[in-house]
């Protein structure tokens, strides 16, 4: 049980603050200068459970905090005074959930997962509660930087003498997200929990902010759905990048759960001999799939395209269609619409979930479907394709061959990022006339 | 920002042929460089041939240990040593690099305005011009435009080589003094070493290769080909300064003749090499300054904020990452102004930014050594013995050799 008699001299202090400060003990003799502080990582507000101590020509001593009787002002500065005299210090060990702040956190990169930004950590924030100090948020910005580099009382003295607004900028522990410490490689992995809470695209934001290093230890430690759904969301040189940071059984594993169009668009980017290596690790079926789609141009509907949509028969009944549909929505992105081709893989017809959901259930395919089905070639420009979906007002185009085959369909969305930038560009060009 | 897709594809292709060596090599040909070696073939002819030969193995052992500590930590060094020292040797650090690099962009204006008033142009026009070229390529354009615009001008580096071998020298000689090293205990021939070793391993190499090296995201597994990368910069960057010593040492120092201002070193090429050659002299020039003028100030904010946490990225507005803008358009802005104060000389401009360069390349090289045989931060891909004796002795040779120029001041 923690007794801590001690009342302390700030509620509020911060790690830098107490580094290299005297330590002392009971009888105030000299035991060291305070090297780091350690955290019990548990809870949302972890508290400090030992103190690190560098001493004069020894080995650092590691004391758990219940050996602490003050932590206080005194004539010489602020000074960690022991409970004890130091003859009877007993050094403890650093368990597998402690971290030391200073090594850990101090001056590295944490991602900040409400702003959904990657901050510098120029200090981090101390609280005390009954059972000692907890850390309550990490410091950034100018003013906790000025204080690294400056003594505190002149630099309070500029500040309000020229009353400048110097920003503090405090992002609280329960949005910090540490990028690596050493307790994710001890534990080889990294893991996320703040982070994973975030939607996808906001971890591609944040990832993007990174080194490709770094961003791959974030895939690392993300469990794979999520991992690759952010992955999903980044720019394309990020996810190239990315790729070929990741170990070659990990990336493949990413690239068959991905849609075969987006796998299909990293490893395009990727050097020839890379994709190849990628392509061996990946399952047949998937690789298949993508091999499919690399053939083509990437601005083409054949370079957009999809391979995963939902097909019949033409003999199919309506119940047994929608039952269809119902098995596969749960991997299938595109079931807005079942297309109907003949045995030789012949589109002859479309329906829309719309028209299924209010047909009779009895009713074979071939008496409903729409035969007049819009469709493109797997050449048609990205233009063309956007143009197409636009005017018949479509989420999805299907994109046949020379003999009507069906090879893929383009979805709205896929479509939609090469086209953002156009748009955006129009509108530009006219602000300016 | 988004670009069309085939276009990034084609960035991609570009970058995997460039590594960061030999990209950090043809950034180093600048106008501190390019007078350098001028100076230096000019006044020593092929005497001073063999301190590039020591110094292209100086080189390509610092490169690698940069590139290596990249791929190892995946970290640039401004962000390694704020990790591993704190903020204040950090800061330290970032203010060597920012003085050094503050000069060299001074040169690079030097270079702008040089080259322009061989064609004929006043620096009161050309170089706020520059300036604001420049500026406007990092706050408006992508990043893609700069690098791919500076990519395709480093092919230009090569006019050197066709000047030199238009210069036609004594092959033989030339050779005999590269692998022959001589020495004097005078004062404007250590400067000329200090400033030839500096202008040819400079600070801010350091940081750029690592960054970029981290930028380009290599695994240890692959650690071998940026590596081979490291080594091809820096024999180019050799190769391309050698045959500007050579070229000048065949003509001007052949004929006595001293160069004065940046324009000797082109005109005094034409009664040898014709009228093509002070062409080909201007148009490099012009190219090197141009985008080092760009490179140097966009890799300092970038270094710089890293280290301090500042938001970072050309892809950012202004009012975004401030921090990054200033650090940019600051040091574009004191370059120009600088070139701009009346009267100033150019030549000695670009000579002694470099010399600053070699008396503070030793402070970055001993902190890259540090780190590199760090165990704990390299792990087993700490330095061999051999790597450290040619780094540690890089570094030792310079402060040697600037105590020595100390020492001639006060004699």
């Amino acid at each position: 049980m923690v007794s801590m008699p001690m009342e302390p001299p700030q509620r509020i202090t911060s790690l830098t603050h107490w580094l290299s400060r005297p330590v002392v003990d009971r009888r105030g003799r000299e035991v060291g200068n305070l090297k780091d502080l350690v955290v019990l990582v548990w809870g949302l507000h972890p508290r400090v459970s030992k103190l690190s101590i560098a001493r004069a020509g020894e080995e650092d001593l590691l004391v758990p905090w219940e050996s602490v009787a003050e932590m206080t002002e005194t004539p010489r500065g602020s000074t960690v005074i022991l409970d004890r005299p130091r003859e009877e210090l007993t050094p403890a060990d650093l368990r597998g959930n402690e971290m030391a702040l200073g090594r850990n956190i101090l001056d590295k990169k944490v991602m900040d997962t409400h702003r959904r930004r990657v901050v510098r950590v120029n200090d981090v924030q101390l609280e005390w509660r009954d059972d000692g100090y907890h850390i309550v948020g990490v410091l950034a910005g100018m003013h906790s930087l000025l204080r690294r580099l400056f003594p505190e009382r002149p630099l309070q003295r500029i500040v309000s003498r020229f009353k400048i607004a110097i920003p503090h900028e405090v992002v609280p522990w329960e949005h910090v997200e540490p990028i690596e410490t050493e307790l994710t490689r001890a534990r080889r992995r990294a893991v996320y929990t703040k982070l994973a809470q975030l939607h996808p695209a906001d971890i591609a934001d944040i990832m993007e902010e990174l080194n490709p290093s770094e961003r791959a230890a974030i895939l690392n430690g993300l469990e794979a759905e999520t991992a690759v759904e952010a992955l999903t969301e980044t720019e394309p040189e990020v996810q190239a990048g990315v790729i070929q940071m990741l170990e070659l059984e990990k990336a493949s594993d990413m690239l068959e759960m991905m849609e075969p169009d987006e796998a299909a668009d990293i490893l395009g980017d990727l050097p020839q001999a890379k994709a190849h290596a990628l392509l061996k690790e990946m399952e047949p079926a998937e690789a298949e799939d993508v091999v499919e789609l690399l053939e083509h141009k990437e601005d083409t509907a054949g370079g957009l395209m999809t391979t995963v949509y939902v097909t019949a028969g033409p003999e199919t009944t309506v119940s047994q269609a929608l039952e269809r549909l119902r098995a596969v929505a749960e991997d299938v992105e595109a079931i807005y619409y079942l297309y109907v081709t003949d045995p030789s893989e012949r589109l002859v017809g479309v329906l829309s979930l719309r028209e299924l959901i209010l047909a009779r259930p009895d009713q074979p395919l071939h008496e409903i479907m729409v035969t007049q089905v819009i469709t493109v070639r797997p050449e048609a420009a990205i233009r063309e394709v956007a143009e197409t979906l636009s005017k018949y007002n479509l989420v999805a185009l299907p994109v046949v061959d020379e003999e009507g085959k069906l090879e893929g369909i383009v979805t709205v969305d896929d479509v939609l990022d090469d086209l953002i930038p156009m748009i955006w560009k129009r509108r530009a060009a006219k602000k300016y006339i | 920002m988004r670009m069309p897709r085939h276009y990034k594809r084609r960035l991609l292709v570009f970058l995997t042929i460039m590594g960061p060596g030999i990209i950090t090599a043809s950034v180093d040909q600048d106008a501190g460089g390019i007078a350098t070696y001028s100076l230096a073939g000019a006044h020593y002819g092929f005497s001073l041939l063999w301190v590039l030969f020591f110094t292209t193995i100086s080189l390509a052992v610092v490169q690698e240990m940069g590139s290596r500590m990249g791929v190892v930590t995946g970290k640039g060094l401004g962000e390694l040593i704020r990790e591993r020292y704190g903020v204040r040797p950090a800061v330290l650090i970032l203010a060597i690099l920012v003085v050094a690099n503050l000069a060299n962009t001074i040169a690079e204006f030097a270079g702008v305005a040089a080259a322009f008033e061989i064609f004929g142009i006043p620096r009161f026009l050309s170089v706020p011009l520059t300036a604001l070229f420049v500026s406007w390529l990092v706050v408006q354009g992508t990043y893609a435009v700069v690098e791919r615009v500076f990519l395709i001008a480093s092919a230009l580096y090569l006019l050197y080589v066709v000047s030199a071998i238009l210069a036609d020298p004594p092959w033989g000689e030339v050779l005999r003094q590269t692998i022959q090293p001589a020495f004097q205990m005078e004062r404007n021939y250590l400067i000329m070493l200090i400033t030839l070793v500096g202008t040819t391993i400079a600070p801010w190499m350091q940081f750029y290769v690592q960054s970029s090296t981290v930028d380009k995201g290599i695994r240890w597994q692959d650690y071998k080909y940026a590596r081979f990368d490291v080594f091809v910069g820096a024999v180019v960057a050799a190769g391309v300064a050698y045959f500007i010593i050579v070229a000048c040492g065949a003509t001007l120092h052949a004929h006595g003749v001293r160069i004065e201002t940046a324009a000797d070193a082109a005109r005094a090429l034409e009664p040898f090499a014709g009228r093509y050659a002070t062409l080909l002299f201007a148009l490099g020039l012009l190219n090197a300054s141009i985008f080092s003028a760009a490179v140097l100030p966009l890799s300092t904010a970038y270094v710089t904020c890293e280290a301090l946490g500042w938001e970072t990225g050309v892809d950012r507005r202004p009012t975004e990452a401030p921090g990054f803008f200033s650090i940019y358009l600051a040091m574009i802005g004191i370059g120009a102004l600088t070139i701009l104060w009346p009267n100033v000389p150019l030549l000695p401009i670009m000579f002694f930014s470099q010399t600053l360069n070699g008396i503070l390349l030793p402070l970055t090289l001993i902190i890259v050594l540090q780190l590199v045989n760090d165990r704990e931060i390299m792990g087993e891909a700490v330095n061999s013995p051999i790597l450290n004796l040619i780094g540690w002795g890089t570094a030792f040779l310079l402060i040697a050799i600037t105590i020595l120029l100390l020492i001639t001041f006060i004699l």
